[in-house]
């Protein structure tokens, strides 16, 4: 009996080493921190009357010029935006050709002509590539053309001296392209 | 049933996630700020009108006058802001029909005196124009006169043989942009 015992307890004390034993095994951790970031997106919009004028102030005949441009960095030198960018540009001179007959407004593209003309409204969309910087340059001309027929409205627009504060508004929307 | 529900209802969730990821954009807007646009001033201003009809009262060797000024300022003070022509054109066919003998003259007064610019024809068609008359934003008057001389012993007065007659006249005043 003592010797089944012992018998008995001494396979267990080597059966407990062993397992033991195998529980002892090489380990090593190894810890990786990635970084997870938002693409670039960057867009700026800019524009002036050419010239030193405040205003456009035409008489019939006569053409000024509104130059514009579009980036896709937020500033002159900037990061370029990391992702392709969709330009949708609205340029609107409805209530100054009402009250001025015979304006009209041309969009260039360097010296193309370009844009979607509707009633005193230009439509025109343009495209950057990711990480290319893009700059497009673009002007707008206003004519107060005559060609006779207006005459007797033109001229009592001079009369009264129409003046709108908002004759030209244009809008840049960035849309990241998909 | 159950299980092919169970399918239905994952692969809806699945593709509903799927396409809400797509709908997110970056999007931006820049609203460039406004730009005034205004119609240069025009001003035709005119003593006595632009369009007048006036009675002159005139007898043998006698000498009468209108005057009327013209400017490129309103009332308001407000200069044009275009160079202007000038146009001053009237119509005297009935008095040289009724008074062959009357010399009628447009004056324009200067710092030296009454200049004459221009003068009724045989018909009696007068007639003026002067380019660039007033210039752009630099306000400006000139003051012109319309005389009728009826001389002495001439062929009127036998036709009218003492009795009057009243012969209306008009003049008019036109201001036109100037284009180069």
């Amino acid at each position: 009996m003592k010797k089944k015992l012992f018998l008995i307890i001494l396979a267990l004390a080597i059966l407990t080493s062993l397992t033991a034993g195998t529980l002892a095994v090489y380990t090593k951790t190894v810890t990786e921190t990635e970084k997870i970031e938002a693409k670039r997106f960057a867009f700026s919009a800019v524009g002036d009357i050419a010239g030193d004028s405040k205003s456009i102030n035409l008489a019939p005949t006569e053409s000024m010029e509104y130059d514009f441009t579009i980036a896709n960095v937020d500033s002159k030198g900037g990061p370029v935006a990391e992702v392709a960018l969709d330009f949708n540009v609205t340029i609107n001179y409805q209530q100054a050709a009402s009250q001025m007959p015979g304006l009209t407004a041309t969009l260039y593209s360097g010296e193309e002509k370009v844009g979607v003309y509707a009633d005193g409204q230009i439509t025109y969309t343009a495209k950057s590539s990711a990480s290319e910087l893009y700059e497009g340059t673009f002007k707008v001309v206003l004519t107060w053309a005559d060609d006779g027929s207006n005459n007797a409205g033109q001229t009592t627009a001079g009369n009264s001296k129409v003046s709108l504060a908002t004759g030209l508004t244009l809008t840049v929307v960035a849309t990241q392209a998909v | 049933m159950r299980k092919t529900l169970r399918v239905l209802i994952l692969l809806l969730m699945l593709f509903t996630s799927l396409t809400a990821g797509t709908l997110a954009v970056y999007t931006s807007r820049i609203d460039l700020s406004p730009v005034t646009i205004s119609a240069k001033r025009f001003v035709l201003g005119v003593n006595q009108g632009g369009q007048d009809e006036f009675d002159l009262r005139i007898g043998p060797g006698e000498l009468v006058s209108y005057q009327f000024d013209v400017t490129n300022q309103g009332t308001d003070g407000g200069v044009s802001e275009v160079d202007m022509d000038l146009m001053i054109d009237a119509d005297f066919t009935a008095i040289r029909a009724s008074l062959p003998d009357v010399e009628i003259k447009l004056l324009l007064s200067s710092g030296s005196g009454n200049i004459e610019v221009a003068a009724a024809d045989s018909s009696g068609i007068l007639s003026y124009h002067s380019s660039s008359a007033f210039n752009a934003s630099a306000a400006k008057e000139l003051n012109f006169s319309l005389t009728f001389y009826w001389s002495e012993g001439g062929v009127s007065s036998s036709l009218i043989e003492g009795n009057s007659v009243v012969l209306p006249l008009t003049v008019y005043v036109k201001g036109v942009q100037h284009v180069s």
